[in-house]
């Protein structure tokens, strides 16, 4: 009975949607998270072969054949790139970007990455670095007697010295977009990396346009959304019983027959 | 005596290949811009091996058709540019490996090449049957009320939204794709909502019903071939016990 494997895709393709809800909601307060999306695409069909049977002593033939599905796969678990809240936090090294674009950190082996997680701190040796220590690109240093650092929306960056007047340049924060920014790699650590489903990286100083601003203090939330979360638990939830139902059906249909013997 | 065995047996293999149909509803009732199948039943009338010509025929029944429901599933709102969903009648129109698809799961993104693609890949097109290529750097995708897709003010391409005369001409290919050799008719005003995606049209209550209702029937069935049988067995044994 073939109903028993279509309804075992359905479960498997609810429980992998509450693995992804799941993960959403662990990551509620993850600052730069991008909530994901199961979605779902229906398996190929088998057309039985009785499309243009003839129906009548006329010659009329019936129109369309069985189609039979196979179930419910997985088509792609879906970034959405939606702007999150951004709140305030005081802190001159916290930086949130309202709009489009990513910021690049250098990976130990070379490599960049991108995140929207824009909450970075001053290394030991004055350079820029996010949570992991990892730099931020292009490379950024603050000089020791640095008392202030001022951010601006175009992302340039500035420190007052201590018994300086005028504001020292120290450099210009560049932000990357891609074509496809749901196509990027999530390695954990709030960090992406480019795929060739993502395209190759534009990079732009912020304010240019398609890119987004900078906000300097502030921190940009994760995108989640806790009641949509639930509501697609619930959902997913009910749906998985349905497809169990569905084997519990077919067994017993199944036991109908082995019973039948007397 | 026969007669009943086939005729249950009939009804069993159809109602075995309903719940398949029911089944495949169910597991994708969370599938957007999926459309439920139904299987229709038709009485065919046979003249079993052995019977006379002048032996009335025998109803069995069959499964000659699974039809498509067309009808519009809910909206979900996303709040995604890229999704969009079709209110009222029409499929978007989209160029797969293997020729032109239509479907009406309208969740979008963009290749590596600009191009705005289906989950699987498929270019989407516009109303001419041109691929739709996206200025990432022109900031975000806007649609107008008539179907123009917009950037910072400028259309860029008109979505396209196709319709067909026979919809039962329509086959299913698998990733929520449909398959015709008919030629479709352009929608001239197509509402289509931006960030919103079509859900699946199957109604869940209804499915469980469908189903407890083929598992009832099938073991109906199932009592007729019993019943039959045993009725066969009792007469072996009274005209044994006769002689």
């Amino acid at each position: 009975m073939k109903s028993l494997s279509i309804a075992a895709t359905g479960m498997l393709a609810q429980q992998r949607n509450v693995e992804v809800i799941s993960n959403n909601i662990a990551n509620l307060n993850t600052i730069g998270y991008k909530r994901q999306r199961a979605e779902f695409q229906d398996l190929l069909y088998q057309t039985l072969e009785r499309a243009g049977a003839i129906s009548s002593a006329t010659g009329t033939v019936v129109p369309n054949g069985v189609q039979i599905g196979a179930g419910v796969k997985t088509g792609s678990v879906y970034r959405i790139a939606e702007q999150g809240n951004v709140t305030s936090t005081g802190n001159d090294l916290d930086l949130a970007i309202s709009g489009r674009g990513l910021f690049q950190v250098l990976l130990p082996d070379g490599t960049e990455a991108y995140t929207r997680a824009g909450n970075f701190s001053i290394s030991a040796d004055g350079r820029i670095v996010n949570q992991d220590g990892y730099e931020i690109a292009p490379g950024i240093s603050a000089p020791e007697d640095a008392v202030d650092i001022s951010i601006s929306e175009d992302g340039v960056i500035e420190a007052r010295i201590a018994g300086e007047q005028e504001l020292r340049q120290l450099g210009q924060l560049e932000l990357a977009t891609f074509f496809n920014e749901s196509g990027l790699e999530a390695i954990g650590g709030n960090l992406l990396l480019e795929t060739a489903a993502s395209g190759d990286p534009v990079i732009g100083n912020p304010g240019e346009p398609g890119f987004g601003k900078i906000l300097q203090g502030f921190i940009e939330t994760s995108n989640v959304d806790p009641v949509q979360e639930i509501t697609t638990l619930i959902a997913a939830q009910r749906a998985y019983e349905m497809n169990a139902r569905v084997i519990e059906t077919s067994d017993e249909m199944l036991a109908t027959n082995a019973n039948m013997r007397r | 005596m026969e007669n009943a065995v086939t005729a249950g047996l009939a009804r069993q293999i159809v109602l075995a290949r309903a719940l398949e149909t029911t089944a495949n509803n169910i597991a994708n009732q969370t599938t957007a811009g999926f459309k439920a199948e139904r299987v229709e039943f038709r009485e065919y009338l046979a003249r079993l091996p052995g019977a006379a010509s002048g032996d009335p025929l025998v109803s069995l029944v069959y499964d000659p058709d699974s039809y498509t429901d067309f009808s519009t599933g809910g909206f979900d709102a996303t709040y995604n540019d890229l999704d969009f969903a079709i209110e009222g009648e029409g499929f978007f129109g989209v160029e797969t490996d293997a020729g032109l698809r239509y479907t009406r799961d309208g969740r979008f993104s963009t290749n590596d090449a600009g191009e705005l693609v289906t989950r699987s890949g498929a270019r989407v097109l516009d109303g001419g049957g041109a691929p739709i290529l996206i200025d990432p750097e022109a900031g975000p995708l806007l649609l107008s009320n008539d179907g123009a897709l917009q950037q910072q003010g400028t259309t860029i391409a008109t979505l396209g939204v196709f319709r067909f005369a026979e919809l039962q001409a329509l086959e299913k290919r698998g990733d929520n794709l449909f398959e015709t050799a008919a030629e479709p008719d352009s929608v001239q005003s197509p509402r289509i909502r931006q960030g919103f995606v079509e859900t699946s049209n199957v109604v869940s209550i209804s499915a469980i019903t469908d189903m407890i209702e083929i598992m009832r029937a099938y073991e109906q069935a199932a009592q007729l071939i019993e019943t039959s049988s045993e009725l066969s067995r009792e007469t072996v044994r009274t005209l044994s016990d006769a002689a």
